[in-house]
């Protein structure tokens, strides 16, 4: 078989594909990256060192002997210890956390009302709350974030979500439409059509080496094209000049 | 019609032809090189060690009568000592570290603090090759905003590298060929040869505007390739 087949056969597999890269590529080079991230209304939720007064309970107090690391975090004015039992190089990784009240030492699961203060904060839209949820992982919005978090859904006009971690109530994302339309765009460019939030599967590898062959094959079929056509230019030229 | 593809389809290739194998080799090497590799997770240890309390007697409570404008606050472990980590608002939200046991502040890393910690970080132990310090500006390969960190490369053909933060002990970054093969073939793909911040830019969207129209003439010569035997076989 010649490279023209191939080229043709290979055009047949990738066509559509191929085209889906080229019109998301250009989504990609044309859009509006900071409308697109989905932080229309969002805003900083300030760390500042809001110390209570009360003294708090010491670290070594916990029944956490087994943890990599402990820390302190405050939430509406009040102190919370998050021990981590496992250390992964990414958040979104599975986390193993417990969470402890600082100022009398209980273990405590964050309840739905601070989810919502939290979420507030974050939020500087127009909408008001619609939904609060608490999802397992993973979840449709935030492709590759692999921990339980909360979504608080607002009724404003973009379809705002506010994704916030179960644990810790840190907001992990927000996602509207301009942020869904560039997650759909991406998984139609990464072909990551399993929803893991990854450029690393089956399909783009099998796709990305047939794309390959067909500019390879295309390239040499090109050169072959040019060079037939230089060489009659070429022969016109010479008959001419002999007629002439 | 048919004449018509042939011929664009021919012209523009002929102009991007070559982006377009530089968009499938970049891409085939993105796709195909796991990015937990490329992020050099194979390469260090994820666990961190678990804290030691047998040897914390520094209390939370003094460390925040000590710094006040303390956040971020943590306990971990570095080396084998346990140690508070917080940014002090009150000094350009620079970070800072205790010494759990007697609550003495540490001072920046040493060379030798920073060759520990990156060698203990390891899976599998290298020798080293160099070590240096960056304290206002560093290589591209690492975000300033790790800055003061030490950089300690090992031996190998990989060239491994570790950025240690001179203010918290923690292995910031980890970079090797791997990654800088993958951080070209990402310049290569969006068309940015300069820093690859600007996917945004007019080559990109030349070329895949153009490419975007080669590829459909492409598409329909692909159609009328194929038309007549798919349409024999379904007759048969």
């Amino acid at each position: 078989m010649n490279f023209r087949k191939w080229h043709k056969w290979m055009s047949l597999f990738v066509a559509i594909q191929l085209i889906i890269w080229l019109a998301t590529g250009l989504y990609f080079a044309l859009s509006d990256h900071s409308m697109a991230a989905g932080n229309t209304y969002r805003q900083a939720v300030k760390m500042k060192s809001n110390h209570v007064d009360a003294p708090l309970v010491d670290m070594h107090a916990l029944p956490i002997k087994d943890s990599k690391a402990v820390r302190l975090f405050y939430l509406q004015g009040q102190p919370f210890y998050l021990a981590e039992k496992n250390t992964t190089p990414h958040s979104s990784e599975p986390r193993e956390t417990v969470i402890f009240n600082a100022i009398n030492g209980t273990q405590t699961v964050l309840n739905e009302a601070m989810i919502v203060a939290q979420a507030n904060r974050s939020y500087s839209g127009p909408g008001s709350i619609r939904s609060t949820t608490l999802l397992p992982a993973p979840i449709e919005d935030i492709p590759g974030y692999n921990n339980p978090a909360w979504a608080v859904e607002m009724d404003d006009e973009l379809a705002t979500t506010v994704y916030l971690r179960a644990d810790t109530a840190e907001v992990i994302a927000h996602v509207d439409d301009p942020r869904r339309l560039r997650n759909l765009m991406f998984k139609l460019h990464f072909m990551d059509y399993f929803n893991e939030g990854s450029f690393n599967n089956l399909f783009s590898q099998l796709f990305g080496a047939m794309a390959l062959l067909l500019t390879l094959t295309g390239i040499w079929w090109l050169y072959g094209i040019q060079k037939a056509r230089v060489r009659r230019h070429y022969k016109m030229k010479a008959r001419r000049n002999a007629a002439g | 019609m048919i004449a018509f593809s042939r011929r664009w389809h021919r012209r523009i290739m002929l102009f991007t032809g070559l982006q377009f194998l530089l968009w499938t080799a970049s891409g085939l090497y993105m796709v195909i090189t796991d990015i937990h590799f490329i992020h050099g997770e194979t390469l260090v240890t994820q666990q961190r060690p678990a804290i030691d309390w047998q040897k914390v007697s520094f209390s939370t409570n003094s460390l925040l009568s000590d710094y006040p404008d303390a956040i971020k606050v943590s306990l971990g472990m570095l080396a084998d000592e346990p140690v508070y980590r917080f940014k002090d608002a009150a000094n350009e939200n620079r970070w800072r570290m205790v010494n759990a046991v007697n609550g003495e502040l540490l001072p920046a890393l040493s060379k030798t603090q920073a060759e520990t910690v990156a060698s203990s970080s390891l899976k599998n132990s290298m020798a080293i090759h160099n070590t240096v310090l960056f304290t206002t500006a560093g290589p591209d390969e690492v975000s300033p905003r790790h800055l003061p960190y030490w950089q300690v490369t090992f031996e190998g053909w990989t060239s491994p590298t570790l950025y240690v933060s001179a203010a918290t002990g923690e292995v910031v970054t980890v970079r090797h060929n791997f990654w800088r093969t993958f951080d070209w073939m990402w310049r290569l793909h969006i068309m940015d040869w300069d820093d690859g911040a600007d996917v945004g830019n007019i080559f990109l969207l030349l070329f895949a505007f153009s490419g975007l129209f080669a590829a459909l003439v492409g598409a329909h010569l692909t159609v009328f390739h194929y038309k007549r035997p798919v349409k024999k076989w379904i007759k048969r």
